[in-house]
C-alpha cells in the first residue's frame, strides 16, 4: 500500500525522467545541439551507486509507515539528493570539457531539472509532514544554500554552460541582478505606499469600495505585454512636452513605464491586503478601543495595524513575488533586468543564454517568499 | 451626577432612544433592563459620547458632553462590553494600562495600578500580567475587561451587558464583584442588562425601558412592590415576583429584635445584610422555622421567623 502518495509520485516522475530524458547535453560549441549524456553516463559508477541508493531508500519510503523518524530520514535524503546532484553534474562537467576545445559547452539537460525539482519538491513534502517550525525550516534551507553557494564559490560549477554565461557576461549579468532588484524593491515600496491607503479607505468607506477593487481589477485583468506597451505613448507624448522630465529618466520606454506598469499590477494584492487585514480586526476591539478614548490613529496605528499585519504580509509577500516575475516582461521596453538575458536567449535560440535570465529570478522568487515566510511566522508568533 | 434631558436619538425615522429623561445619582449603581431594542445600549453609547443625541441634553457633573472633546470624556469613562473586546495582540498588563497610557502616566505608576486592579478582581499578577486574553476563560477575560475599565480611576463605568456571554456561575460571581467594588470605590455604574433578575440584584435604582421610552426609574423594592403599569409587571414576571421580592429584600428588614415576646431562635445564625431567600434557603436545609439575626461582627440582634417571610 502506498503511504506517501506525494512522494511516490515525484519519485516516479524522477525515475522517469532519470531513464527516458538526457542528464547534461555535451556540444562543441554554443550554437549546434549537442549529444546527450544519460544519467548513468554522467556519473560515474561510484556515484551512481549512491544516487541509486538513495533513490530505492526514498521510494522504500513511501510504503513504510509514516512517522516523524521516517520524515526526517526522507528529508535528510532530499536534501542530500539536492545538493549532490547538481556537485556531479559540476564535476561530470568538468571531466569532459577536460577532453574537449575549450568552446565546448556542457548544459544540464531536462533530466536534471526533473530530478533537483522532485528532490526539492519531497524535502518541502517532509518538512510539511513534520510540521516543522521556523527553526527547521531555516536550517534546511540555509544549509543547502551554504552548500551549493561554497562549491559555486570553490569553482565546481565552473565548467557548466550556466556558469560560463555567467562568467562571460560577469557585468552584464551583475548590473541585470542590481536593475532587476531595484525595479522590484521600487515598484513595491510605491504600491506600498499607494496601496495601504486605497485598502485603508475601502475599508472605512463602503461607497468607495466597489470603485477601487473594480478599477483595480481592470487593470490586473490587462495582459502585462499590452500594459508595458500601452504607457510607452502617453509617457513618449508627456516627455516630449516636458523636456524636464526627461532629464530626470522619464520617458516612453525605460524604467519609468515599466515601474508604473509593476506598481499599478501591485496595487490590487496590496489594496486587497490592506482591506481583509483591516477587516480582520474584530469590532468589539474597535468598539473598545473608541470607547477608551483613543483617537482615529491611535487605534489604527496601536490596535488594527499589528492585528492586521499578517494578512497584510501575506499580501505583500504576493505582491513581492508577482513583482519578480513580471519585472521579467519589463526588459521588453528596455527596463534591463534578468528579462533581457531572457529575451536576449529567446531571439538567439540560446537555452542556456535565456536560463542566466530566468534561473535568477526563480532564486529571487524563492528567496523573498521564504524571508516573508519568516517574517510572518514571526508576526504570528507575537499575538 | 449624570443627567439626560429630553434626550432623542433616531434611526431610520423610529426613535431608539425617544424623549428620555432622568437623572443618575453620583456613587449609586444604576441598571438600565428592558427587551432587545428598547434603547438601553443606545442611552449607554450616548453617555461616553460614541453616539451623538439628535436633540436634548446630557450633563455630567452639570457639563454639557457635547461641548467636550469625545477622547477626552471618555478617557475619563470606564467602558465594558459583553463581547469584552480585550486587545489580542497585548497581555493582560497592557490591555488594563491602555487608559493611564494614553493619559501619560508615569510608568511606575501604571505598573503599581495593574497589580492593585488584579488584586481588586482577584486575578494574581504574577500570573496574569503577561497572560495574553487567548490563554483565558471567558470569567477571566471578562475580569480583565472590568479592570481595564476602572483603570484610571474614572467616576463613572457604563456597563453594556458585560455578563450576558457567561455561565451561570461565572455570571453570579462577577455579579458580586462589581456590588462589592462598587461598596469598596463608589463609583458610579450605569449597567444595561436585558435580565430582569440581575437588574433587580445589582441596582440600587432601576431603569425600566420600552420603545426608547422610560417606564419606571425606581428601586427595586418599589418596582416589585408597585409596577408602573402591566408591562413591567409581566416583565418581572407575575408568579415568580414574590421570589424576586426575596431576593432583594434584606433579613434587616423583617427580623424581630431580641426582647420582643418573640421567643429565642437555635443553631447557625444568619447575618442581618443576607436576602430573605437566603433565610428561607437555611430554614429549609437545616429543618428550622425561625433563625437566630446576627449583625457583621456577629454580635446576636434578634430573629427572624418562616411567617415573617410571607408579609409582602
Amino acid at each position: 500500500m502506498i503511504r506517501n502518495r506525494v512522494l511516490f509520485v515525484l519519485m516516479l516522475a524522477a525515475f522517469v525522467a532519470a531513464l527516458t530524458l538526457p542528464f547534461l547535453g555535451f556540444a562543441p560549441n554554443r550554437l549546434v545541439s549537442g549529444r546527450a549524456i544519460s544519467l548513468s553516463e554522467a556519473l560515474g559508477a561510484g556515484s551512481l551507486t549512491v544516487f541509486l541508493a538513495c533513490g530505492a531508500l526514498l521510494f522504500a519510503a513511501c510504503f513504510m509507515p509514516q512517522g516523524r523518524a521516517l520524515h526526517l530520514l526522507v528529508l535528510a535524503t532530499a536534501l542530500a539528493f539536492a545538493v549532490f546532484l547538481p556537485l556531479g553534474a559540476g564535476t561530470t562537467a568538468t571531466s569532459l570539457v577536460a577532453t574537449a576545445t575549450p568552446i565546448a559547452r556542457v548544459s544540464l539537460a531536462g533530466g536534471f531539472w526533473i530530478i533537483e525539482l522532485a528532490a526539492v519538491l519531497a524535502a518541502g513534502d517532509a518538512l510539511r509532514r513534520l510540521e516543522a517550525g521556523l527553526a527547521l525550516k531555516a536550517a534546511a534551507v540555509i544549509g543547502v544554500v551554504t552548500v551549493l553557494v561554497f562549491a559555486a564559490v570553490s569553482g565546481a560549477f565552473d565548467q557548466l554552460s550556466l556558469a560560463k554565461e555567467a562568467a562571460n557576461r560577469r557585468e552584464a549579468f551583475a548590473d541585470a541582478v542590481q536593475r532587476h532588484g531595484f525595479l522590484v524593491a521600487l515598484s513595491v515600496l510605491l504600491a506600498l505606499v499607494i496601496g495601504l491607503p486605497l485598502g485603508v479607505l475601502a475599508q472605512r468607506r463602503p461607497r468607495w469600495r466597489d470603485l477601487i477593487f473594480g478599477g483595480l481589477d481592470i487593470v490586473q485583468t490587462i495582459p502585462s505585454i499590452a500594459l508595458f506597451g500601452l504607457l510607452i505613448g502617453p509617457l513618449a507624448a508627456l516627455s516630449d512636452a516636458f523636456p524636464d522630465l526627461r532629464r530626470i529618466g522619464i520617458s516612453g520606454i525605460g524604467v519609468a513605464p515599466a515601474i508604473i506598469a509593476l506598481v499599478l499590477y501591485s496595487l490590487l494584492p496590496m489594496a486587497r491586503g490592506a482591506f481583509a487585514g483591516l477587516a480582520s480586526v474584530p469590532d468589539s476591539v474597535v468598539e473598545t478601543a473608541r470607547g477608551m478614548g483613543m483617537t482615529g490613529g491611535q487605534i489604527l496605528l496601536q490596535v488594527e495595524a499589528p492585528i492586521a499585519l499578517p494578512v497584510l504580509l501575506s499580501g505583500l509577500r504576493i505582491v513581492t513575488v508577482q513583482a519578480i516575475g513580471l519585472a521579467v516582461v519589463a526588459a521588453l521596453i528596455g527596463a534591463g533586468g534578468l528579462g533581457s538575458f531572457v529575451f536576449l536567449g529567446l531571439g538567439q535560440r540560446a537555452l542556456d543564454l535565456m536560463l542566466l535570465g530566468a534561473v535568477p529570478t526563480i532564486f529571487m522568487a524563492l528567496g523573498v517568499d521564504f524571508i516573508f515566510q519568516l517574517l510572518l511566522g514571526i508576526a504570528r508568533r507575537t499575538p | 451626577m449624570i443627567e439626560l434631558d429630553h434626550v432623542v436619538k433616531r434611526y431610520g425615522g423610529r426613535g431608539a432612544v425617544d424623549g428620555l429623561t432622568l437623572d443618575i445619582e453620583a456613587r449609586t449603581l444604576c441598571t438600565f433592563v428592558g427587551p432587545s431594542g428598547c434603547g438601553k445600549s443606545t442611552t449607554l453609547r450616548l453617555i461616553n459620547a460614541l453616539i451623538r443625541p439628535d436633540q436634548g441634553v446630557i450633563r455630567i457633573d452639570g457639563k454639557d458632553i457635547a461641548e467636550l472633546k469625545p477622547e477626552t470624556l471618555r478617557r475619563g469613562i470606564g467602558y465594558v462590553i459583553q463581547s469584552i473586546g480585550l486587545f489580542p495582540h497585548w497581555n493582560v498588563a497592557d490591555n488594563i494600562g491602555t487608559v493611564p497610557r494614553l493619559l501619560r502616566w508615569p510608568k511606575a505608576r501604571i505598573e503599581a495600578r495593574i497589580d492593585e486592579l488584579l488584586h481588586l478582581l482577584r486575578l494574581d499578577p504574577g500570573e496574569f500580567r503577561t497572560k495574553f486574553p487567548h490563554q483565558l476563560s471567558g470569567g477571566q477575560q471578562q475580569r480583565v475587561g472590568v479592570a481595564r475599565a476602572l483603570a484610571a480611576d474614572p467616576n463613572i463605568v457604563l456597563m453594556d451587558e458585560p455578563f450576558g456571554a457567561l455561565d451561570p456561575p461565572t455570571r453570579e460571581a462577577l455579579q458580586g464583584e462589581i456590588r462589592r467594588i462598587q461598596a469598596e470605590t463608589k463609583k458610579t455604574i450605569v449597567f444595561v442588562t436585558h435580565d430582569m433578575d440581575e437588574a433587580l440584584r445589582l441596582g440600587d435604582r432601576v431603569a425600566v425601558m420600552q420603545s426608547g421610552k422610560l417606564v419606571q426609574f425606581a428601586t427595586p423594592a418599589e418596582i416589585l412592590a408597585r409596577p408602573a403599569n402591566d408591562f413591567v409587571r409581566q416583565f418581572v414576571g407575575g408568579a415568580d415576583m414574590s421570589i424576586r421580592v426575596l431576593a432583594v429584600a434584606r433579613v434587616a428588614e423583617r427580623m424581630a429584635p431580641d426582647g420582643a415576646g418573640q421567643g429565642q431562635a437555635r443553631g447557625e445564625a444568619i447575618r442581618e445584610d443576607a436576602s430573605l431567600k437566603e433565610a428561607l434557603t437555611m430554614m429549609m436545609t437545616s429543618g428550622r422555622d425561625a433563625l437566630p439575626v446576627i449583625d457583621q461582627e456577629g454580635r446576636r440582634l434578634g430573629i427572624i421567623r418562616l411567617g415573617d417571610l410571607a408579609h409582602l
